[in-house]
Order: structure tokens, then C-alpha cells, then sequence
């Protein structure tokens, strides 16, 4: 052929699925450089949970940073550009027709020459249910509509390399056989049949009685006081299908290694790749199947990137340094790509029309092998040198890896786990308190590194392991093909890439600088909610404690002279009370409330609206009210989380937006000494907190809270903007280390 | 019958005048030819003020007796003054007392069960369980406290109710204990003839929404004098409210009259004029003036507030609010009103320790000017003492203090609004409701003891009347940073001050001292 590319496609149109995706949104980008003379593209693509298909590509797609140099490029014309050429079809390949009207189906029956089908769930470990729905049914009900469509277009099912499984070697570009990697027989039409049966089975199995019970308990005791009874049958649904989704990404992944895959996801596209083979009927097809798809090379811009992309998690646990050990072998090839190369083998092979179903790969180890040694020192390099900035603003180091192999690897981190496990178990029969509570977070963090660690190892272990290497011939040969002018518009030739100047001056720079996925949720979130001001009170708000009020509330209602007899009666008490608050701030407050016992309501009422101008009011700190009275003012809701009795703060409902706090429970119109609920302390804060914030449609990110005590850390931890006043010891390590404010707060000096 | 009110023109070789200048005093020899006017000395009180009250309540004016208004079942509310009168607060047994005792003695007898004592304190400060003691005696208080009697909360949305609007669209809302009452009995006490009358329930029960028709620049300006109802708009509003609400509610109003006996024996000094001052009356002013320029302010503080009044008890009257009062009226006059023949350029007067918004507190410069301007320059009946474009002398220190318990929303008001303005039509409209509605104030106001935060707006506007009329205002011993911030001038002494003065009255001004306290009136011709 000696035609170019852009000519060949003259007056055609193309019909592309998965153009929001990261190799889509490259695609389109590249067609609208690169192809001015195509007639249409036409994009389908399901709406959003709150965009339309059309918003998504107006907004994400052709917002994003791929089209920025177009649109420099064409100016005001870019709109003109996109309308002229682009349709944008709201539908789902999962649905009946595409869940497109009948005018639509009939102009891509007219008008498709060409359709590219890039959508899959590339999610490794997603649940059976999902990943065969994403990547198996949606992919036939397009193919057999295509196959009814008058200009039988060409059918490019973009695949993986790595359907090829665990043990291959040499991978040619050969359709798939009859065999599944590990030689066992396999019919695809039966295969998903009886996946479909185990699907059924465990969601059979989530509705068993007991286990319905107890996720209705759980979600109770997560909800605690404050859930209403239709939010407990949500919760208890969310666990339920939190418990199923376990079970079907188990049943997923088992099956996809009994049959010789590393995972579902390259278990289900290889079932696609035989689906479509045999239900293709006479449409020409192209499957191409490209490797570990990277940022780019050359276009839109070198390293251009959207999401997270495979090996960018490992690599960022790397830098993060919680993967202290890599669990593959060094000599193992890692085989990436530039998505722009993807995209340009993508559009040379989609003008053919092969009368057999042609392969192709789309990869580097054949040609231009990367290992994973080699990967390692040119991104430990790199992060020497450009250091990524821990919770305190320090530079972390790398760890140096020595490659002890996977097994080893894993066999460490097992252990670890084990150990920590016991460690939590023996901290989950001490009370609940501080000190507890800090052990139990190192252990969590511990136990969260491992098992990342050891997440990674199980996900990506088997392609760091791989030997295999991807022929590319047939890519070669299509490439070599080419008109010169089209081998400069549209390369790929894996060789021509140098692999450290792509990664160091491209690559690592971009997603280390891209906002994290957690930065974008919370820009996406951030309309609805409102901003709250969480304040605790003893010891924040007020320089006080339960145990002041309590004396002051005694001695207030006794004669002067009887008082110095109390505190005499009192003071002995006091040493068991400071030693059970050490050990845990709640089995305190319970203990302390017991003092309480016999009170009537009236009374502690009447003494409480006496504390606050007698007690409360001398103890306030200036500082304190100035930063509530500013929140006020900008209009955020205010609310006091305190561990202190209502009483004691009732005269705060008018500054207070809401107040949670301890309530006591009445038996005859007395107080028995007991709480009623929980008290507000440690993480039950935390828990209250996050219940009343969805109840509220309060925004915890973009929300303030100001405390003093490490049993307050998780409710600190709770809000995007936590501020540690007058901490004690361990609160004020715990805020340097996360890079907290800190503010110290004075009594009754000048509010500052 | 006692001495009047009269005045001398100094002389040369006259002795010099004592002044009251807050916790202290100020003495100084004023030019010759300045007009002295001293208050007349105290009525001789009612011999017996329980035979007094027992008979205004046998025998009300415009209504049937007590006695007869009360029957079983029934809500009877019983509200009080607060602690604002009389100053200084008086000795043991206060007329409340008295006259509440009477009350719930008729009202047992005749069955009533349902009865709330309140302290119509309108946005005053809460009165404390001792205050309360003090006005109403230990056994009324041990009876009733803190259920049935309490002090109004002009904040508590929930039991004020909106009960009418006047003809001019003035918002008349008021205690729902008090709109839900079967009779309303408001016990009085006539300090000053500004208050009794309607303005008792609408700024003594009202909420702020009502209070604002009344309490503002535009209606203050125009009342001329405070103390001269007929002629003042901010009766004239309260007037209007009164009649919406005796529509709605039945009162019964008691009030009483006070003579002049402010001072016990200690202070003679301050009652008699110095020309009479005896070696011993001199001595031990000048004991005084030395010790408490001396001693520690807050020391010489607590000294001037442990002071009770002697007051007696010059009349009692009782029935329907507007005879009432205008009997009441008359014997406040009797007391109190000195005539005075023609005005003066220059007004000189003692800015006592004491005001009716720093009982047991301090009197800070909002308060100062307050006290000067707004109650002292209204003393008057016809016209002004001073006349239009003259200049008013005050001996006050001024110093920047303020009770933080009492006062909070004052010092954000002294520091945040007068440093941008001190005008009173701007500082209403740019601050008056953030500083009405904020949730600290409000809370400070129904839970500790804090006046209302749209109080000193009120306690400003007070001074609208003096600000339009006066020409200058200058305080002698005043804190220079005070008193420019609040846009007056300052003079070390009164001579000093009188020089002052004649860059607005010319170089031959003629002076008048009013001697206060205690507290007198004029009547101008």
C-alpha cells in the first residue's frame, strides 16, 4: 500500500468504544491531529453518575490535558473542529441495540467502516460479575451488531498481550487455540456459562440467613446511636455486597489460575478473544493485543498520562517506601509501552481488511526488552535525586531493593502479618484508651505496608515473574509498510525508544506530579457539603475537665464551710481516676459519670446553667472563641464534639450548631450513673463524627476540627483541616508527624 | 418640707467646688460669676410605707382594687424592675419588696396558684440570685427562684410573642408569660421621670425586635427631653405600644416615688453645699478626695459600690398605667425639679461613679458619655440648661476599662466600630444587627451576665439629643485616647476646659454647675 494513512481513511467513519479511557482518549486526540479527512467518529459511551455521555467527553475528554495542544493549535476552531466531526452516542454496550434509537443504529449501519472496541475493565482483581460483563458481554453485543451493519466494517478488539497466561515463553501473534495457557481443554461458550452459575451461587449464598444477620448487626454497631433504621438496611446492603464482591473476585481469580491465567482481567479478555472469533461471522477482524500501556512517548506530549496506569501504583509505593522489597526476579522483562504507540498501530492496522482475523502485538520485550533491574535503578535514581515529600514534609529515601525473589518476599511478609495479627489480638482484649490506641495505629500502619506489599506481590507478582517475551513481527512488518510520511506521523517502532530518557524525563516527572486520585475525588466532591467547625470542649474550648466541673457543680451547692471537708473526701479518688483516663479516656468518662448516680435532671440542669457565668465562662479561651466566632461567620456550621454531659453545655446551643456529647441515662426521672450510649471518646468520635456528617451532608474534607488530647486523634483525622491546640505530648507528636497546625492557645490572653 | 433646690452665683473669695469624677472626686474654684445650682434636700418620706401601698392598693386609680382582680385558677405574672433603679441601690428593705409582699399576700388569700415573678430587665444584664435577694427580700426569693421567678429573656424565641403592630408599624412584641397572663402587676419604682409608665413592659419585657422602634437615633434625636415625656418621641413610641398592649393584657401598675436621700452620713459632702461645708464636712471630703485618688482604683470602686441609698419612700400609687404615672409624675417633679432662670453657654456637672448600666460594675467610656450626655444633659424640663451650640464640662477620667462579664459587647464596639465612626446614624446602620443577632452576645446574655449585644448602640444613641444640640463636649481629667476616640475633647482642669470652651462660646461665656448628686431637674425659663 502506498497510500497514506490520512488518505486511506478519507471520507470514512470510525466507531470507537472506550473513548474516555486512557488509550480512547489518546485515540481521539491522535484522529483529530492526525486525520483531517476522516468523515465522523462516532463515540459511544455510557453516562456518569452525574454527567451525560456528552459532558464526559466535553468535560473530561476534550477538557483534559491531551487536547491542550490542539486546542492551542486550533483556537476558537477547536469547538467547530470537535461538532464537525465527532457524535457522541449516549449508550452502553452492555444493552440491548447498544441502548441506542433506532436512528442511530441505522446511521452507524450506514456510515461505520471501522469499529475500534477499546472498552474493557482493567481492573486485575475486579469481581468475576463485573470483569465478565465489561469484558465479555459488552464486547459481543457490539460485535453482533456490527455484524448486521451494511458496510460490514472492520471489527479491531483491542486486547492485552497477556492473555497468553502465566507460563508462556515466546508469545507469537497467533489467534487463540482451543487450549486454555496451561493446556486444558476450553470451550469459552461453556466456560462463562458456568461462571455465570458460580455467580449466581454466591449471591445465593449472601442472602443465607445468618449471614444477613450479621451484617445487619455490623452495620448497626458502625451506625452506633446515631443511625436511623433505613440507613442501618443500607449499610447492611453495602456489606453484603462488599462480602459478595470478596467472594466472586476469590472465585475470579482461583478459576483464572486453575486454567493458567494470572487474573480475571486476562482471563475474561481472553475469553472475549475467543468469543469473537467465533461469533464473527463474516466481519473482517483485527485483534490487537498491546502490553503494559505507559505514558507517552511523543504525543500528545512526552508523558502524558491519565490515571494510574499499571506499573506507576508499584512505582509509587516504591517512592513512597512502603514496598521495601520487590517480590520478582531482577532479570525479568517488564514489557511497557507508549500509549501513542499503541494508538498509531491501533489506526495503521484498523484500515485493513484482512479476509482471516489478523494478530497483532503491541509491546517491547521482543525488540527492545526492559528489565526490571533496569527499571529499578533508573527510578531509584530518579527518586535520589527528586524525592517525594512525606506527611511531615520530609524528603522520603527510596528503599534499595536485593531482589530475594517472590517467594521469599511474600514468605516474609506473611510472617509479618502473623505477628502483627497477634499483637492486635492481644490489644483488642485491653480497654480501649491512648495508649492502645497508638500501638494499635502502629500496628495498623504495619499491617497496612504488608499487606499493600503483599497485595502487590499477589497482583503484579505473576508479571514480574514472566519470562515472556511478545513477538512483534507481524506489528514490525505493518509498521515497515508504511509510506515514510506515516512512519513520521504515526510511529512505532518499540526500538526507537530509550527507555531512561522516556522514564526519567518524561514518565516518573509526570506521575509524580499529576493530582492523586484522592486529590480529584475531593475537587469533585466539594459542591454539596457544607464546611463545619468541630470543636472539642474540655481542654479546647474550655480550659477544663470532667472532673473540675464535677467538684465545682458539688462544692457550688454546699455551704463555704463544708467544702475543704469534700475536697478531703474527694481527693483520694483522684489518683485512680487519673490512671484510668492514662489507660483509656472512655473507660474513664464511664467510670467518672457513675458520681452522677441519683442526681435529677432538674438539678444538673439548673447547676449547669449556673457553671457556665460561675465556671465555664472564666475558663474559655479568648483564642478559642475568636476562631469559632470567625467560622460562625463565614457561615460554617459549628459543632462541639465533647465526651462533657449535655448540661454542662446547653448554654452553648446558641453559638453551637449542633452539640454531640454524653447524655446520662434516667431511670424514674434519676440519673443512674450510666451513659446513655457510648461515650464520646477515642474513635467512637470519629465514628460519631462521620455519622453525623453524612447525616448533616456535612463535607469532613473541607471541614475544621481543633482539639487537644491524643484520645482525639481520630476525630482530627477525621477532617481535611485539623488543628492540635495546647496538645499533650503524643497528640503534638502525632500532629508534627502528619504536618498538622498546631496552636497554643492562652487563658484569658488576647485573642490573637 | 424640706429645703428647695436653689441657686448662688459664686463669689470671689467663695470655696472651691467638690465635682464627682467617677470613682473619685475633683475639686477646683470656678471663675466668679458661675451659677451653682444644688438640688433641693430630700421630702420627708411616707411614715409608714406599708399603710401607703395597702391603701393604693385598696384604692387604684382607674381601676378596681387588687383584691378584686384576683381570683383562683388564674395567671398572675409580677414583673419588677430590675437592678438599673434606683442608684445607688437602696437599703434594705427595697420598695419591691414591700410592695411584692403586699401583692402575693392578696394574692394567696385569694387562692392564686399560678404566679411568675419576673425582673423586667428588657436587654439589660441578668440579675444575680443575691441581687434578686436584695430587691425582693430571702423569702420570696427561697420561694419562687429559679422556676417561678426569673429574670426576662428577650432572646428566648420561643416565649416571646409578637402581640400587635402600632399605626406606625411598630413591631409590639412582649413575654409570653406576660401576653398569656390574666393580669399583669408591674411594680415600680420611680427613680427618674423617664421611666414607669408604658415604657415599664415595652423595654422591660420586650425582645429587641420591639425595643429597636424606640431605642434609635431618629426617634432619640427628637426627644427633648428623656425626662419630659410629653415632649419626647421615644414616649411617644412607647405610648403607642402601651395602647396595643393593654388591648391585649390587663395591668395592673404600682409605682412609687423616692426621695433624694442618696448618701448615707459618710458622704454628708456630697448633699450639702460647700459654702455650708463646716471644718469637719471639709475635712473629711478632703480625706476622701486624697484617699481615693490614692488608693488603687478597683479599691476606691468596690468602696463607691458597697454604697446603699437611704432612700425613703415620698409616694405610692396604683391602678391603671396611665393615671398612675401621671400621679407619679407629679411627685418625681416634687422632688426633683429645680427652677432655673435662663440658660447658660457653658454647663459644668460631676460625672458620678454611678449610672444605671454599672451597678456593681464599671462605668466605662461608652457609659461615661452615656451618663453625661444622655442622662445628665436631659435633666431638664422645657429647655436645656445649656443652650443650642454651647459647651458641656464633664469631670470624668474616662478610662479606657470595661467590666468583660458585663460589658463584652461594648469593648467590640469600643474597639471595632468607633475607630471607623462615630456617627450615630452610620454605626446603627452598619453594625447594629450583626452585633443584635450574634450568637456569642446572645449566648453571654441569657447565660451569664451580659448585657444584650445591641445595648451599647442604645446606651450611643441616648446621646443623639446632646450630640445634635451641643456645641462642644470636653471631660476634665479624661483619657486622651478614650475620649478623641469617642470624638470629645479633654481638659486637665476646669478652668483649662472653660478656655477651651470659648472657641465655641466666645470669650465671656456665662457658667452653670449643676451639683449632681444627687439627682435634681430644671425647669428652664
Amino acid at each position: 500500500m502506498s497510500s497514506t494513512l490520512r488518505e486511506q481513511y478519507r471520507g470514512k467513519a470510525i466507531l470507537l468504544t472506550g473513548g474516555t479511557g486512557f488509550l480512547g482518549t489518546a485515540l481521539i486526540e491522535k484522529i483529530l491531529r492526525s486525520l483531517p479527512d476522516l468523515k465522523r467518529l462516532y463515540l459511544l459511551a455510557r453516562p456518569s453518575r452525574n454527567k451525560s455521555a456528552e459532558e464526559r467527553f466535553r468535560e473530561d475528554v476534550f477538557g483534559s490535558a491531551a487536547f491542550a495542544g490542539l486546542r492551542e493549535k486550533f483556537g476558537d476552531a477547536f469547538e467547530e473542529l470537535v461538532s464537525g466531526k465527532v457524535r457522541v452516542l449516549e449508550g452502553d454496550v452492555y444493552a440491548p441495540s447498544l441502548g441506542l434509537e433506532r436512528d442511530a443504529l441505522d446511521e452507524l449501519s450506514r456510515e461505520v467502516d471501522v469499529v475500534v472496541h477499546a472498552a474493557a475493565s482493567v481492573i486485575f482483581d475486579s469481581p468475576l460479575d463485573a470483569a465478565l460483563n465489561a469484558n465479555v458481554r459488552g464486547t459481543l453485543n457490539l460485535l453482533s451488531l456490527a455484524r448486521e451493519w451494511e458496510r460490514k466494517p472492520l471489527f479491531m478488539h483491542v486486547s492485552t498481550a497477556y492473555v497468553a497466561g502465566i507460563s508462556a515463553s515466546f508469545v507469537r501473534e497467533e489467534l487463540p487455540g482451543e487450549i486454555s495457557p496451561n493446556g486444558t481443554l476450553l470451550d469459552p461458550q461453556e466456560e462463562i456459562a458456568s461462571l455465570e452459575a458460580v455467580i449466581e451461587e454466591v449471591d445465593l449464598a449472601s442472602r443465607e440467613r445468618s449471614l444477613m444477620r450479621r451484617f445487619d448487626t455490623e452495620a448497626r454497631r458502625e451506625l452506633g446511636m446515631v443511625g436511623a433504621e433505613d440507613e442501618v438496611a443500607e449499610r447492611a446492603d453495602q456489606l453484603r455486597r462488599a462480602w459478595m464482591r470478596e467472594r466472586l473476585v476469590e472465585r475470579g481469580t482461583s478459576r483464572a489460575r486453575e486454567l493458567g491465567w494470572h487474573d480475571v482481567y486476562t482471563f475474561t479478555k481472553s475469553l472475549a478473544e475467543r468469543m469473537v472469533l467465533r461469533e464473527r461471522g463474516d466481519l473482517p477482524l483485527i485483534i490487537l493485543r498491546p502490553a503494559i500501556i505507559e505514558s507517552s512517548f511523543r504525543e500528545p506530549y512526552p508523558g502524558w498520562i491519565q490515571g494510574s496506569k499499571m506499573a506507576d501504583p508499584l512505582i509509587m509505593a516504591y517512592a513512597k517506601g512502603i514496598l521495601r522489597e520487590f517480590p520478582g526476579d531482577p532479570e525479568s522483562l517488564v514489557d511497557l509501552v507508549p500509549v501513542d504507540h499503541v494508538v498509531n498501530a491501533v489506526l495503521a492496522a484498523a484500515v485493513r481488511r484482512p479476509r482471516e482475523p489478523e494478530v497483532f502485538h503491541v509491546a517491547s520485550s521482543d525488540r527492545n526488552p526492559l528489565r526490571y533491574r533496569q527499571l529499578y535503578d533508573y527510578v531509584r535514581s530518579y527518586f535520589i535525586k527528586n524525592p517525594l515529600k512525606g506527611s511531615g514534609g520530609r524528603p522520603i529515601v527510596p528503599p534499595e531493593w536485593d531482589f530475594p525473589g517472590r517467594r521469599s518476599v511474600e514468605m516474609r511478609l506473611r510472617a509479618e502479618l502473623v505477628g502483627l495479627k497477634v499483637a492486635s489480638e492481644v490489644l483488642s482484649r485491653l480497654p480501649e484508651g491512648h495508649m492502645v490506641t497508638d500501638a494499635r495505629g502502629r500496628i495498623v500502619r504495619a499491617e497496612k505496608r504488608a499487606r499493600m506489599s503483599l497485595y502487590y506481590s499477589r497482583i503484579y507478582g505473576g508479571y514480574a515473574t514472566i519470562s515472556s517475551t511478545f513477538s512483534t513481527a507481524r506489528t514490525q512488518e505493518l509498521y515497515e509498510t508504511l509510506a515514510p510520511e506515516d512512519k513520521q506521523e504515526f510511529p512505532f517502532d518499540i526500538a526507537a525508544v530509550d527507555w531512561r530518557g522516556w522514564l526519567q524525563g518524561a514518565h516518573l516527572p509526570s506521575i509524580t506530579t499529576k493530582p492523586g486520585r484522592r486529590a480529584r475525588r475531593r475537587v469533585s466532591e466539594e459542591k454539596p457539603g457544607e464546611v463545619a467547625a468541630i470543636f472539642d470542649v474540655d481542654g479546647t474550648l474550655v480550659g477544663s475537665n470532667v472532673v473540675s466541673y464535677y467538684a465545682w457543680l458539688r462544692m457550688h451547692e454546699m455551704p463555704a464551710a463544708a467544702r475543704p471537708l469534700w475536697i478531703a473526701a474527694f481527693l483520694p479518688k483522684i489518683p485512680y481516676y487519673w490512671a484510668l483516663d492514662k489507660l483509656s479516656r472512655a473507660h474513664f468518662n464511664r467510670a467518672f459519670y457513675k458520681n452522677y448516680r441519683g442526681w435529677k435532671p432538674a438539678r444538673a440542669r439548673r447547676l449547669g446553667l449556673e457553671s457556665f457565668p460561675g465556671f465555664t465562662l472564666e475558663r474559655i479561651y479568648p483564642d478559642a472563641l475568636a476562631r469559632l466566632r470567625e467560622h460562625k461567620e463565614k457561615g460554617h456550621r459549628i459543632v462541639l464534639l465533647s465526651g462533657a454531659l449535655d448540661f454542662l453545655l446547653e448554654p452553648f446551643e446558641d453559638v453551637a450548631d449542633d452539640v454531640l456529647c454524653a447524655r446520662l441515662a434516667e431511670e424514674d426521672g434519676t440519673y443512674t450513673g450510666e451513659l446513655s450510649g457510648a461515650p464520646v471518646a477515642g474513635e467512637a468520635r470519629a465514628r460519631m463524627l462521620a455519622s453525623f456528617a453524612r447525616k448533616r451532608n456535612v463535607d469532613l474534607s473541607r471541614s475544621y476540627a481543633y482539639a487537644d488530647s491524643i484520645s482525639d486523634l481520630p476525630m482530627l483525622e477525621a477532617v481535611g483541616n485539623p488543628v492540635a491546640v495546647n496538645p499533650d505530648r503524643r497528640l503534638e507528636a502525632a500532629a508534627e508527624k502528619r504536618g498538622w497546625r498546631i496552636q497554643r492557645w492562652r487563658k484569658n490572653g488576647p485573642a490573637s | 418640707m424640706s429645703r428647695p433646690g436653689f441657686t448662688i452665683t459664686l463669689e470671689k473669695n467663695s470655696p472651691p467646688m467638690m465635682f464627682n469624677a467617677g470613682d473619685g472626686f475633683h475639686y477646683e474654684k470656678l471663675p466668679e460669676g458661675t451659677r451653682v445650682i444644688y438640688p433641693p434636700g430630700p421630702l420627708n418620706p411616707l411614715a409608714d410605707p406599708n399603710v401607703a401601698i395597702e391603701r393604693a392598693l385598696l384604692e387604684p386609680m382607674g381601676m378596681e382594687p387588687l383584691h378584686e382582680l384576683l381570683h383562683p385558677g388564674m395567671k398572675l405574672t409580677i414583673a419588677f424592675d430590675d437592678i438599673s433603679i434606683p442608684l445607688p441601690p437602696m437599703q434594705k428593705p427595697d420598695i419591691r419588696q414591700l410592695v411584692i409582699e403586699k401583692v402575693l399576700e392578696k394574692a394567696y388569700a385569694k387562692g392564686v396558684e399560678d404566679i411568675h415573678l419576673i425582673a423586667a430587665l428588657g436587654l439589660h444584664r441578668r440579675m444575680t440570685r443575691a441581687e434578686l435577694a436584695h430587691c425582693l427580700g430571702k423569702k420570696i426569693v427561697d420561694r419562687f427562684y429559679p422556676n417561678r421567678l426569673y429574670n426576662y429573656d428577650a432572646e428566648d424565641e420561643e416565649n416571646n410573642v409578637v402581640i400587635g403592630k402600632t399605626e406606625h408599624g411598630e413591631e409590639v412584641s412582649v413575654s409570653r408569660r406576660v401576653a398569656e397572663s390574666d393580669l399583669l402587676v408591674y411594680v415600680n419604682i420611680n427613680f427618674i421621670s423617664m421611666d414607669g409608665g408604658h415604657k415599664s413592659v415595652h423595654t422591660g419585657l420586650s425582645p429587641y425586635s420591639s425595643i429597636r422602634h424606640h431605642h434609635n437615633p431618629r426617634t432619640l434625636e427628637n426627644t427633648r427631653s428623656l425626662m419630659d415625656p410629653p415632649n419626647s418621641a421615644m414616649h411617644g413610641s412607647l405610648n403607642r405600644m402601651g395602647k396595643i398592649f393593654d388591648e391585649n393584657v390587663k395591668v395592673f401598675h404600682i409605682e412609687s416615688t423616692l426621695n433624694n436621700a442618696a448618701f448615707p452620713p459618710v458622704f454628708d459632702f456630697m448633699a450639702k453645699p460647700e459654702h455650708e461645708w463646716s471644718v469637719v464636712t471639709k475635712a473629711n471630703f478632703l480625706a476622701n478626695h486624697k484617699a481615693t485618688s490614692a488608693m488603687p482604683r478597683k479599691v476606691a470602686r468596690r468602696i463607691f459600690h458597697s454604697i446603699r441609698a437611704p432612700h425613703g419612700m415620698t409616694s405610692v400609687q396604683a391602678g391603671a398605667t396611665d393615671p398612675v404615672h401621671e400621679e407619679t409624675l407629679k411627685n418625681c417633679y416634687r422632688q426633683q425639679l429645680v427652677p432655673v432662670e435662663g440658660q447658660s453657654d457653658v454647663l459644668i456637672m460631676g460625672v458620678p461613679y454611678l449610672g444605671p448600666y454599672n451597678v456593681g460594675s464599671i462605668m466605662n467610656p461608652l457609659l461615661v458619655q452615656n451618663m453625661l450626655l444622655g442622662y445628665m444633659f436631659n435633666l431638664y424640663r422645657g429647655k436645656p440648661l445649656v443652650r443650642e451650640g454651647g459647651v458641656v464640662i464633664g469631670t470624668h477620667p474616662v478610662s479606657n476599662e470595661f467590666h468583660k462579664v458585663h460589658h463584652p459587647s461594648y469593648i467590640d464596639l469600643y474597639n471595632e466600630v468607633l475607630p471607623e465612626t462615630t456617627d450615630l446614624h452610620e454605626i446603627a446602620a452598619r453594625y447594629e444587627e450583626k452585633y443584635a443577632y450574634d450568637p456569642w452576645y446572645r449566648t453571654l446574655y441569657r447565660h451569664s451576665y451580659a448585657y444584650h449585644g445591641a445595648h451599647p448602640f442604645t446606651v450611643l444613641y441616648w446621646v443623639a439629643h446632646a450630640l445634635d444640640y451641643v456645641g462642644k463636649t470636653i471631660f476634665v481629667g479624661g483619657d486622651p485616647e478614650t475620649t478623641s476616640r469617642m470624638g470629645y475633647e479633654r481638659a486637665d482642669t476646669v478652668a483649662d476646659a472653660l478656655e477651651r470652651a470659648k472657641d465655641v462660646v466666645g470669650p465671656n461665656p456665662s457658667v452653670t454647675y449643676m451639683h449632681i448628686p444627687p439627682l435634681f431637674m430644671c425647669e428652664v425659663s
